[in-house]
């Protein structure tokens, strides 16, 4: 019969084909691990993930009356999951399996078959010495609130929000700018089909100004978010745009009337726009919107200009307006903050700021447009038609000075320009790369088909871009100077106009994004993604998901499925209606509580409060705020609080075993 | 003969480093495989205690690794991982243990080659340091202590009980917790005589304040018997709830095992004088290592170093002080730790006895007590003159030798327990007090031998009952008008401080008072 507090421990060693048992000594291990103390079982087996591997756990725990459970295998962020829903399905709590990672952290990293298996030895013993204090633990299920946030309405963030909106499911799509369409409504034409991108963008832009189930919030910020997965609290500064929202029918008398002018935006400051502007013309909403940084009447303090006050037929224009705090309370959150264009004007070499014809691709992309200040012609500075062009790759990128990855559109751009150079003015065209990176669906057959119209290709990095004139023939131009690396010659490239791929950046205020939302970025600054390869829309933090470029640079079609795999992750949450909360929190032994409160001071997420019980001053946890980090429990000096599943049994008899060295 | 192989211990936040050896494995970087990994949710979830056990155990190298600043996935988790792990490196570094042995890195889940490179160098670096010590050294309470239960119920005249429960009467503990009697602790092991009665963890909520043995009519020595009780739990595993996580009982534990030489003078400046010669030692204690320990609670617990010293200096006196001294061992006696114990006595009889000193000043009660009852009583004899700071001053008062400038305030005396009732000091802080022009001491109901203990002992079982003893003698001590609560051990400044350390927005009773060590005010009413 089994005793009521009898342990009985079942012990699992994967070989994970030859990738653990290529290294260790699977056969000692499994041996080993029947030998320590409670193990009532320990196999080996080819892969205990598979679902046989997952059958012989559950019928080991039924038959063999199991009541703790220690798989080695894998990385726990891979298997844990698993094998503690396989402990579900035959009746144990999960919280009663311990998980040992005898690969990733031992038999890949480790050649000497006798150290790793010594090793894996170590992690089996803590392991089963740890699992022995787990205690089964209560997972409790919080309603979601079946609405969903999203930041950000480039087109990941417009997919996203309308896949959401069209499933019946309220969404609010936040944006900072005055208009939705964020870099793509920039572009002229897309590649390799070379379809005009405004022409695809606008119905999505109004389906979402239209969509019944999407509260638009344009030019509007997250100023705080609190609470937790299924349950956040979302702070939003709605922007002042000194006119009225209900009032305006963007009709653009204002913009014509408004003497002041600036440098637009929208136009990558190749064109002009007004202290009140509509940023484009099919701009969602259509509403104008005072910049109160060059708008005269506010600088002034009411006392000179007020222009559109007097001509708005409406009279939407009302300089009194303040922001406003709007509180959202939504289940999911999608992150799709998009991208900054790096300045190479830091990269002195290239003239950019210096020479007027070294201009951005997004610059020559505004140059290119029908709709844009030149009408799409193309022009140098002065006017005339450049006669020929170098396009320079990896400005920025791949660069260990500046950003090390690769950008990935830059390739297939700079192509998309070229073609554009030759197809409308003739205009030779040098493309300076360091590596073709052409590989989405008929993108290779779209650099044959430039190639093939006589945009020539030096293979070498641009060493600089140069006024300074060693021949007749460089004179007045730019010469760009670089090694073409195929021929190992030097070359030197008179052109009229330089065209300046840079790379794709974090957006400056992503460590401030990544802190409101509780996520983590990566080292090159992009937001981290919980798996690189299987995850790549879920954020680190339940309940937020990552789309498009904020996660890492990406083009319009791996844009689009990323914005709609993060409204499915995030449709996939709302529509459970309920999650499970995180079971490994705080707790408090009341015996040893002071009431002093340290723990409520020191929690970011308000979880512990004290409060009056039966006379005493006592702290209690919040159990849906409780994110189980443990910063309390260490701050505690009675000892009161604690972590459950990390209790000071767990980690300290883990300690014991691993930092012993046996004579 | 082998090579000596490092063991480090990892202390791995599970979003960033963690992940970032996953990515060490994922991409085959390899590293020596001398690493052992714990995975914790967040560095900030690595406490002070599981650096100092996993030095114990006899890691010889311990690296805290988390995120990035600005990354933690809780926000700020690995901002106070880094707070905790500069108190423990202070606390490491006095021990005399190399730093590079203990280290805090932020490594982000995309650094598998930093992840990998920091355990490359780690190994490199350790492998010079050579072996921990504490890998060899005994572990606490694995020896089998020679007593028996038998013998402590003989020994401490436990047999001798009336079940009168007088104790139990008096007894501060239950007067709060009413589920605890030392009668009925007397009575249990006296019938069961077994096992059973060392596993209570309210075996170590005693404070050992000696209230009840003063009233005992058959002269029990209840408090000795609790100890030696509890020397009986320690070898079976028990040893209460150690409170600040177990940390300065570890310390101690390491320090009693530790060959390295301290570095516990550092705040010993030049405007104090001390001599290498002096016949005189200053027994500092653990001073300083509470200095960081309870920074938090702005203690300022050297101050009584430097005040006793500026008396001292004012004196005449320049005192010896030895710069290896270890902690007297009260802490880890009173736990049951008597291995401990004895390692720590024997090391400081042994320094004292070889350099010749004559007299020993405290600052510290418990200090006192235990070189004066326990070392004897273990066979560490010292053969000097041992005086608490405030009897020293009380003599130089009465020789005339010693006035004050005036200090006009109210001031009430907590009687330390070791102080008062463990070794009969109650007069000379009074007559201290009393010397100085201007002070005019109220002193508070329960006084002397009837005073009210801080609430805690050898920093085990600080319950909520504790906490209500102490809000207890806070509000006495303010009933007095009084405006400082002075006291004469270390100890109880903690307590009350942290009594009083109030974080949370429901606040109790008001018992804010300034609370000050007797050398502290004396050293102010001299004019230097």
């Amino acid at each position: 019969m089994l005793m009521e507090n009898e342990k009985r421990i079942g012990v699992y060693i994967c070989h994970c084909g030859l990738n653990i048992a290529g290294t260790v000594d699977v056969e000692e291990l499994t041996k080993y691990a029947a030998t320590l103390p409670n193990v009532v079982i320990s196999r080996d087996y080819r892969y205990i993930c598979s679902d046989p591997g997952q059958e012989l756990i559950k019928n080991d725990i039924k038959e063999l009356k199991l009541n703790r459970v220690v798989v080695a295998s894998c990385s726990p962020r891979m298997h844990e999951h698993t094998f503690r829903k396989a402990c579900r399905a035959a009746g144990l709590n999960p919280y009663l399996y311990e998980h040992v990672n005898i690969r990733e952290h031992c038999s890949w990293v480790h050649a000497d078959k006798k150290q790793a298996t010594e090793k894996a030895k170590d992690l089996v013993r803590a392991a089963v010495q740890r699992v022995y204090y787990h205690q089964p633990l209560e997972i409790k299920e919080i309603p979601v609130i079946p609405e969903a946030l999203v930041v950000g309405g480039g087109i990941a963030g417009i997919e996203a929000a309308l896949k959401i909106a069209n499933s019946g499911r309220k969404v609010y799509l936040v944006e900072k700018e005055p208009s939705i369409g964020g870099h793509m409504i920039q572009l002229d034409t897309t590649f390799p089909t070379l379809d005009c991108s405004e022409c695809i963008m606008t119905p999505k832009m109004s389906e979402v100004g239209h969509h019944p189930n999407i509260e638009l919030l344009a030019y509007s910020e997250v100023e705080e978010v609190s609470g937790s997965v299924g349950n956040f609290k979302v702070k939003v500064r709605k922007k002042a745009r000194f006119v009225d929202e209900d009032k305006c029918i963007g009709c653009g008398v204002c913009e014509q009337k408004c003497p002041w002018k600036v440098p637009s935006e929208f136009e990558a400051g190749l064109g002009q726009r007004k202290a009140i502007y509509i940023p484009f013309a099919q701009a969602i909403p259509n509403i104008a919107t005072v910049d109160k940084d060059h708008c005269v009447y506010i600088q002034s303090g009411g006392k000179k200009c007020g222009a559109c006050i007097k001509i708005c037929e409406a009279g939407a224009v009302d300089f009194n307006q303040i922001d406003q705090i709007v509180e959202l309370q939504v289940g999911a959150i999608i992150l799709a903050t998009g991208y900054d264009i790096f300045d190479p004007s830091q990269i002195l070499q290239y003239g950019y700021g210096k020479y007027d014809n070294v201009i951005t691709a997004l610059e020559f992309e505004r140059m290119t447009c029908a709709a844009g200040p030149t009408s799409g012609k193309i022009q140098l500075k002065d006017g005339r038609i450049p006669q020929s062009v170098a396009i320079i790759h990896c400005v920025g990128s791949r660069d260990r000075n500046y950003r090390e990855y690769c950008s990935k559109i830059c390739c297939m751009y700079a192509l998309k320009h070229g073609h554009h150079l030759r197809d409308r003015i003739d205009a030779d065209v040098y493309q300076m790369y360091i590596d073709m990176r052409c590989t989405g669906d008929a993108y290779e057959e779209f650099y044959k088909r430039v190639s093939e119209e006589g945009v020539v290709f030096i293979k070498g990095k641009v060493a600089e871009v140069t006024d300074r004139a060693n021949t007749e023939e460089e004179k007045g131009r730019l010469v760009v100077v670089a090694e073409d690396t195929l021929l190992a010659k030097l070359v030197r490239i008179p052109v009229d106009m330089v065209i300046l791929c840079p790379a794709m950046i974090p957006r400056a205020d992503a460590t401030e994004i990544a802190r409101k939302f509780s996520i983590t970025q990566k080292a090159s600054g992009f937001f981290l993604e919980r798996h690189a390869k299987l995850e790549p829309q879920v954020s680190a933090m339940d309940g937020v998901f990552l789309a498009g470029c904020c996660q890492f640079p990406k083009d319009i079609p791996d844009s689009v499925s990323h914005g709609r795999a993060a409204a499915a992750a995030a449709l996939e949450l709302i529509d459970r209606g309920s999650v499970a909360a995180e079971a490994a929190i705080a707790c408090v032994d009341e015996t040893l509580c002071h009431g002093c409160g340290i723990c409520e001071e020191i929690c970011e997420f308000q979880a512990p409060k004290v409060i009056v019980k039966d006379g005493k001053r006592v702290s209690t946890v919040n159990e849906a705020l409780c994110k189980g980090c443990g910063a309390c429990a260490v701050a505690c000096p009675s000892g009161a609080m604690s972590i459950k599943h990390f209790t000071r049994d767990e980690i300290s008899t883990m300690i014991k075993a691993l930092a012993t060295v046996e004579k | 003969m082998t090579e000596f192989e490092p063991r480090i211990i990892v202390f791995a936040c599970n979003w960033c480093t963690y992940a970032a050896a996953d990515t060490a494995g994922t991409s085959r970087i390899q590293y020596p495989p001398n690493v052992r990994i714990i995975r914790v949710m967040c560095s900030g979830m690595v406490a002070p205690e599981h650096i100092s056990l996993a030095l114990e155990s006899g890691a010889d190298g311990i690296l805290v690794a988390g995120c990035h600043p600005g990354d933690c996935h809780y926000i700020s988790g690995n901002l106070k991982a880094e707070e905790k792990f500069h108190m423990v490196s202070k606390v490491v570094s006095m021990l005399g243990i190399e730093g590079g042995r203990v280290r805090l890195k932020w490594i982000a889940a995309s650094e598998g080659p930093i992840f990998a490179q920091t355990i490359k160098d780690m190994v490199d670096e350790i492998r010079k340091l050579g072996p921990s010590p504490f890998r060899t050294s005994q572990k606490a309470g694995r020896e089998k202590t020679a007593l028996t239960l038998e013998d402590i119920l003989q020994d401490t005249k436990a047999y001798y009980c009336l079940e009168c429960s007088k104790c139990t009467s008096i007894c501060p503990v239950t007067k709060y917790d009413p589920s605890y009697s030392p009668r009925t602790v007397i009575e249990n092991a006296a019938l069961r005589l077994g096992d059973e009665s060392t596993r209570d963890k309210k075996l170590f909520s005693c404070l050992g304040c000696y209230a009840c043995s003063l009233r005992c009519p058959s002269d029990v020595d209840y408090p000795d018997f609790m100890r030696k009780l509890r020397s009986l739990a320690f070898v079976s595993g028990e040893c209460g709830c150690p409170a600040h996580g177990g940390f300065l009982h570890s310390v101690t534990r390491l320090m009693a095992r530790s060959p390295y030489k301290q570095k516990r003078l550092d705040w010993l400046t030049k405007e104090y004088q001390t001599s290498d010669h002096s016949d005189i030692l200053y027994f500092v204690g653990c001073i300083p290592y509470f200095e960081p320990i309870f920074g938090y609670l702005d203690t300022k617990a050297l101050d009584i170093t430097r005040a006793n010293l500026k008396i001292l200096n004012h004196m005449g006196v320049q005192p010896m002080l030895l710069p290896d001294e270890k902690c007297c061992g009260h802490d880890a006696l009173w736990t049951g730790d008597v291995e401990t114990f004895q390692r720590l006595a024997e090391h400081n009889t042994k320094l004292i006895k070889e350099a010749g000193i004559k007299k020993i000043i405290f600052t510290c009660p418990e200090g006192h007590r235990t070189f004066k009852i326990d070392y004897p009583e273990h066979g560490f004899e010292l053969g000097c003159e041992l005086q608490h700071i405030s009897e020293f001053v009380a003599e130089k008062i009465e020789k005339k030798e010693l006035k004050f400038k005036e200090i006009k305030r109210k001031v009430t005396y907590q009687d330390p327990c070791r102080l008062g009732r463990h070794l009969g000091i109650y007069d000379s802080p009074r007559k201290v007090l009393e010397a100085i022009p201007g002070i005019e001491l109220i002193e508070m109901e329960k006084n002397r031998e009837y005073s009210l203990c801080c609430g805690t002992s050898a920093f085990t079982n600080c319950d909520i009952y504790s906490h209500e003893m102490r809000v207890d003698r806070l509000l006495e001590a303010k009933a007095t008008g009084a405006e400082i609560l002075v006291t004469t051990c270390p100890k109880c400044q903690i307590h009350f401080k942290c009594a009083m350390n109030n974080k949370g927005k429901e606040k109790g009773p008001d018992i804010n008072i300034e609370v000050m060590d007797l050398a502290s005010l004396v050293a102010s009413a001299i004019d230097s």
